[in-house]
């Protein structure tokens, strides 16, 4: 047997909140299945399962925010599965058992809304009665979820998250049982943060476009300017993803020693062989420079482990493998910082289809865990309409970050000529501690030759292939 | 494909990328990407998704596909016939 925890997402993440949960006791699950949705100051992100099992018991309800690595679930393993009859899981209730509820969420939802199960006709398979079921029935819509944590809550820090006494909408764990005429009077799906944070700064969340799934609302959808207070600026309590990055930033700022360095690269033999590598591919296949770029300090970061690793306990640790963090921004405004693992190891096809998974789940929603694990060094691309040169500033606790301005056509000498090329600039911003000038020099002479030897690149066979050529 | 087909499936392509946009509100002469703030990656899923919804292909350099009326052009005379 197993237990499931809150997983750490992103190096500066200390708790998370349970916004959904995707399986219920007696569902079996597989390895790498998303079992539950976790908010954190950053986004929500898709959490899944890491081994093969029954799902015993849910033991932190939805709505709750616990510190990392507090146990969230019971899984057993497939073997003992066959033991745990799956139709009867579990149940922490001493309630006579409806057979048409399996879930104790869906139970205890209906204690708190005082809603009668005996009299709900259930819409989930087989009659089962779901939540959604419930909260119809409730006498006046859903109300916000109490905040009752599992587990003790570390001391929160000021900045990220509001104290209880500060949320008008969450309601005290004693009377929860009681469904009082001032709850919402509509439904409007939202995580229990955006609620309080909604009614902190008097935002109407029927005015909201929710970003998550069936139009729901999260932290990041609400106005971060507090439209309804316009005379009470608030400096120290944003939250969100914004707050998250100004702390992280903040903490580089303070802590790490950064030099810079940069290059002015030739892009013209890497994308003549971009242009290659695309032909004939319909738009879907077809690879971006980013992805090229990706391709460079990667394979220059296995060779220069002084850019690649963290500063931790006064000290260089150097990473196994090269896991890039990119930099995605929103159309919300803010930035995602997903990770591509093991990106030394991948072509670049593969680079691209990592990259647009992510860039499609930083905007869309539905970042999972995996796509959050630690980056040993971050890229930031600033793009087609993006400035000429990016001096960065590295994201604590890794030692580098690699940026790359606009690609464009610029003046460059070639054999004594001055010639009309692409070039982009790469910069390195670097931990002082961790490296110096000659080890970065080392580092942006090897992106150098990646992009101007793109027979080094992983481009993979050939393109086009021969199954290719025929639909021309 | 008329030109209200075209805009419609433009439109539709946009959903999932830019939800927020509103066709009517944009120049239909002026940078697609500046005019609704995509970046390449927007704009290659947009060429996807237009390459999937009506089997036209926009080449990424095709400068004709980067003005929303450039873009309706091509989708409705065919990519072959604007050279």
């Amino acid at each position: 047997m197993g237990l499931f925890t809150m997983p750490i997402l992103g190096a500066d993440m200390d708790q998370g909140t349970i916004v959904e949960w995707r399986v219920q006791p007696g569902d079996a699950v597989e390895r790498g299945q998303i079992v539950a949705v976790v908010e954190t100051d950053k986004a929500a992100i898709d959490v899944e399962v890491f081994e093969s099992g029954v799902v015993e018991a849910l033991l932190v309800d939805e709505g709750s925010t616990v510190p990392v690595g507090t146990p969230l679930a019971r899984i057993s393993a497939p073997d003992q599965a066959g033991a745990t009859p799956a139709p009867s899981p579990v149940v922490p209730e001493a309630e006579p058992h409806d057979p048409r509820v399996s879930s104790p969420l869906v139970r205890r939802r209906a204690h708190q809304l005082g809603v009668d199960l005996d009299h709900l006709t259930g819409s989930g398979p087989g009659g089962r009665i779901t939540r959604d079921d419930v909260e119809r029935a409730a006498p006046s819509g859903p109300a916000p979820q109490p905040a009752q944590p599992a587990a003790p809550a570390p001391p929160a820090p000021p900045a990220s998250v509001p104290s209880p006494a500060s949320a008008p909408t969450s309601a005290p764990a004693s009377t929860q049982d009681r469904v009082t005429a001032e709850r919402p009077e509509r439904r409007q799906r939202a995580t229990p943060r955006a609620r309080r944070l909604a009614a902190d700064r008097s935002i109407d969340l029927s005015t909201v476009r929710g970003s998550g799934r069936r139009g729901a609302i999260s932290a990041r959808d609400l106005p971060t300017d507090g439209s309804g207070s316009p005379t009470a600026p608030e400096p120290v309590t944003r939250t969100g993803p914004r707050a998250a990055a100004a702390r992280s930033m903040e903490r580089s700022q303070r802590e790490i020693p950064h030099f810079h360095l940069w290059d002015t690269v030739d892009l013209e033999p890497a994308l003549a062989r971009l242009e290659r590598h695309n032909q004939d591919r319909p738009p879907s296949d077809r690879v971006l420079p980013a992805a090229v770029l990706l391709a460079s300090v990667a394979a220059a970061a296995r060779q220069v482990p002084e850019v690649n690793g963290w500063w931790t306990d006064g000290d260089l640790v150097t990473s196994d493998t090269v896991d890039l963090g990119t930099v995605v921004s929103l159309r919300t405004g803010g930035l995602a910082t997903p990770t591509i693992q093991r990106a030394d190891e991948l072509t670049v096809d593969e680079l691209m289809v990592r990259l647009r998974e992510l860039v499609e789940r930083s905007r869309r929603g539905g970042l999972r865990a995996s796509d959050m694990t630690n980056a040993s060094l971050t890229v930031t691309n600033l793009g087609d309409r993006g400035a000429e040169v990016v001096h960065g500033m590295i994201q604590p606790p890794q030692v580098a970050l690699v940026g790359f301005g606009r690609i464009a056509v610029r003046p460059f000498v070639i054999d004594g000529r001055v010639e009309p090329r692409h070039t982009v600039v790469v910069s390195l911003a670097a931990d002082h501690r961790a490296s110096d000038g000659r080890i970065g020099s080392r580092f942006l002479h090897l992106v150098r030759r990646q992009l101007a030897e793109p027979d080094r690149l992983p481009f993979g066979p050939t393109s086009p292939d021969p199954s290719r050529r025929t639909t021309t | 494909m008329t030109p209200d087909q075209a805009h419609e499936a433009i439109a539709a392509a946009l959903s999932s990328i830019a939800p927020e946009v509103d066709l009517t509100q944009v120049d239909p002469d002026g940078l697609m990407g500046e005019e609704l703030d995509l970046d390449s990656m927007d704009l290659l899923e947009l060429r996807a998704a237009l390459h999937d919804r009506t089997g036209v292909e926009i080449a990424a350099d095709d400068p004709s596909g980067a003005t929303l009326a450039g873009l309706v052009r091509l989708l409705v005379e065919g990519p072959g016939s604007s050279g």
